[in-house]
């Protein structure tokens, strides 16, 4: 901003009735470089500034027609928010004259007789903060547009949010909350959802930071959650998913502090999962007490699937019961001093009132009137879940049966032609069907397993009929790929294998029962166990492994089909 | 020939310089305009007009102030002064004395006046 504008390029205006006056100026202007316009009347003065758009303007306190402060206010009107100085050409002495210039607008005098250096060092002075008032105004504009824009983008985002965290559980009577209508843009976030196994599933979420990226983190949240409250599966399965996916989709240091509650409206218990938010709490009606849910968990997203882990804490619940859940906004909601509402503070509020219907009341309205008028803070997430009677609970238990469920009792024959089984991989369509089934699901890396090997022991030993003992030696290990190579590229058109699935539910969990089939002869894998003394066993492991994963393992004569069992427990 | 006490010469000098061919040319606006104004003057003093006199003095003040004609520019201030205050005390004494000085300031422009 240090260059000078040439001077040339900039137009100034004298409106002056005497002509010697403007002649003179006009003369001074004009030596120094500067364009003039002219004018003899205030009247001309603000036609000549609307046609010629001068810069700079010079004008004559006492002017027929209009006078000079009348043309200043209306000149300075016309530029608007443009920065137009206006100079006074004035022999006034008064102060009151003078003061009448400045409240028309005007920016300066300039005294009789001219003086040339003055008036060059003027113009260059209100050039530069021309110059800088231009800056400031495209700056301001360009904010002006930037937020105009980031309110737009927000108000798509929040509709885009809106449609995946369908809200309408969050309308169930037994549920309160308070959060901002822009909360997504906090990073909080609440979610509830009844499952088709009768449980009211509820979690609160606050992700760090603020803005779009803290929002962005939300919608995989909601449409995991969403997605799997509706087709039945357990807490720890749920929070699994959403761990992994945000441990995998969010960037370093970006994570979700999380309370989630499964509260099962029939066997009245509650299992919570906490991992970061401030301790929850749970009023007890019958003996007015408060527990609270204290965090045992590290929040969502940091740790990946391998080392996290669903520790969950479970409580019996009474009707009238009634868990609180809040964010941290509630700690750290200040006042116009600074100071914020704090734990102890709440803590006392929490115990104070024991046998208080109205806590949740009670907190917003402290918490808020701590805050003050002045100022709204929009961190604020608070939520209250009542646990029903009877009667209440089966009214909501029927908004949640709109899902539409999960797999019970199935069964699947799956029969692999010769063509099929030298290319194809039947592992993913499996998995992706037994995961349907929540029980199955959290045992999908074991399930793969166990299909996978009977799978792969029907194609090598039953369609093959290749001899483990080939792999014997390292280099045996080679030769036995080598063979099964050849095999399958060689394969007979009649070859197939079949594989039958069966899956019941019972009180506990269920059971799933995997059979294949495969057109081979037969073999007796205990045959291949038999092991000389010393010698490492690189094969027979296959079958002491499946025996340790499932209830049972049996081969059916002649050999050629492997029956194994599998089950699995409900999660409570 | 220039009244030093009249006009100043340092002022002239510097508008001979600023204005080069065009300094007569400013010297006979001057003289014009400042002939013209002291007509409306006048008949503004005969007519006790206050506005008029207090806006024709205020006039003939700045230019005569840019011309280095200084006393004129003192007496027109006083004139303009007794304008604004709508006061009529002196003012024919004061008018008396803006017309001698104006003979001497017309005499000393007309003198430097490039021939």
């Amino acid at each position: 901003m240090s260059k000078e504008i040439p001077q040339s390029s900039i137009k100034v205006l004298i409106a002056d009735d005497s002509p010697v006056d403007r002649f003179i100026l006009q003369t001074m202007l004009e030596r120094l470089g500067y364009s003039v316009v002219l004018a003899e009347d205030g009247h001309q003065a603000v036609e000549q500034f609307e046609s010629e758009k001068p810069d700079l303007v010079f004008l004559d306190v006492m002017m027929p027609n209009m006078d000079g402060v009348e043309a200043a206010s209306c000149i300075k009107e016309n530029a608007g928010d443009d920065f137009i100085p206006v100079i006074f050409l004035t022999s006034l002495v008064d102060a009151s004259s003078l003061a009448r210039c400045l409240d028309a607008g005007g920016d300066d005098f300039l005294s009789k007789p001219y003086n040339q250096i003055i008036i060059e060092a003027k113009i260059k002075a209100f050039s530069r903060m021309r110059a800088m008032n231009k800056t400031l105004s495209l700056q301001k504009n360009l904010i002006e547009r930037n937020n105009k824009h980031l309110l737009q983008e927000q108000t798509v985002a929040k509709q885009v949010f809106d449609r995946i965290a369908n809200t309408s559980s969050l309308k169930l009577s037994i549920i309160r909350y308070y959060m901002s209508p822009m909360a997504v843009f906090n990073g909080d976030v609440l979610l509830a959802d009844i499952s088709p196994t009768g449980s009211l599933m509820v979690l609160l979420g606050d992700f760090t930071g603020h803005g779009l990226p803290a929002a962005i983190g939300s919608m995989p949240l909601a449409s995991i959650f969403y997605g799997m409250v509706n087709k039945g599966f357990g807490m720890s399965e749920i929070l699994r998913e959403i761990n992994g996916k945000l441990n995998k989709t969010l960037p370093m240091g970006l994570f979700c502090c999380a309370t989630f509650l499964d509260i099962n409206l029939r066997k009245k218990r509650l299992l919570v999962w906490s991992g970061g938010l401030p301790d929850g709490a749970i009023y007890r009606a019958g003996g007015k007490t408060v527990e609270r849910l204290a965090s045992r968990n590290l929040p969502l997203a940091i740790l990946s699937n391998q080392s996290f882990k669903a520790d969950v804490v479970r409580y019996v619940l009474e009707p009238g019961d009634r868990i609180l859940l809040w964010s941290d906004g509630i700690q750290e909601a200040r006042n116009a001093e600074g100071v914020m509402f704090g734990e102890e503070r709440l803590n006392a509020l929490l115990e104070q009132e024991l046998d208080n219907l109205h806590i949740f009341d009670d907190i917003l309205q402290k918490v808020q009137h701590h805050i003050g008028e002045g100022e709204r803070d929009d961190d604020v997430s608070l939520v209250e879940v009542r646990f029903p009677d009877e009667k209440e609970a089966a009214e909501v238990e029927k908004q949640g049966s709109r899902g539409r469920g999960c797999l019970q009792d199935w069964s699947l024959d799956f029969r692999l032609e010769a063509s099929s089984l030298r290319v194809f991989d039947p592992m993913p369509l499996l998995l992706h069907i037994t995961s349907e089934v929540p029980g199955l699901r959290q045992s999908n890396s074991v399930l793969f397993t166990v299909i996978s090997e009977l799978y792969n022991n029907a194609v090598e030993h039953g369609v093959l009929g290749l001899k483990s003992s080939v792999k014997q030696s390292p280099q045996g290990f080679a030769e036995y790929y080598r063979q099964r190579k050849e095999g399958l590229e060689n394969l007979p058109k009649d070859c197939f294998i079949v594989l039958e699935f069966c899956h019941t539910v019972d009180a506990g969990g269920g059971v799933l029962r995997i059979r294949v089939r495969d057109s081979g002869q037969g073999f007796s894998p205990d045959e291949t166990v038999a092991t000389p003394g010393g010698v490492p066993i690189y094969h027979g492991r296959g079958f002491s492994l499946l025996r340790s994963m499932c209830e049972s393992i049996t081969v059916l004569p002649p050999g050629n089909c492997v029956e194994a069992q599998f089950r699995w427990l409900a999660e409570d | 020939m220039v009244d030093e006490a009249s006009l100043n010469t340092e002022i002239l000098d510097e508008l001979r310089e600023l204005l080069a061919e065009n300094f007569n040319e400013l010297i006979d606006r001057y003289l014009s305009d400042s002939q013209l104004r002291f007509n409306l003057l006048q008949k503004a003093i005969t007519e006790l007009d206050f506005k008029a006199i207090n806006y024709e003095a205020h006039g003939i003040k700045g230019s005569s102030r840019n011309m280095g004609a200084n006393r004129l520019a003192d007496l027109m201030g006083r004139l303009e002064a007794s304008g604004h205050a709508q006061n009529a005390q002196n003012l024919l004494e004061v008018f008396a004395d803006a017309k001698s000085e104006y003979a001497r300031v017309i005499t000393g422009l007309v003198s430097v006046r490039n021939t």
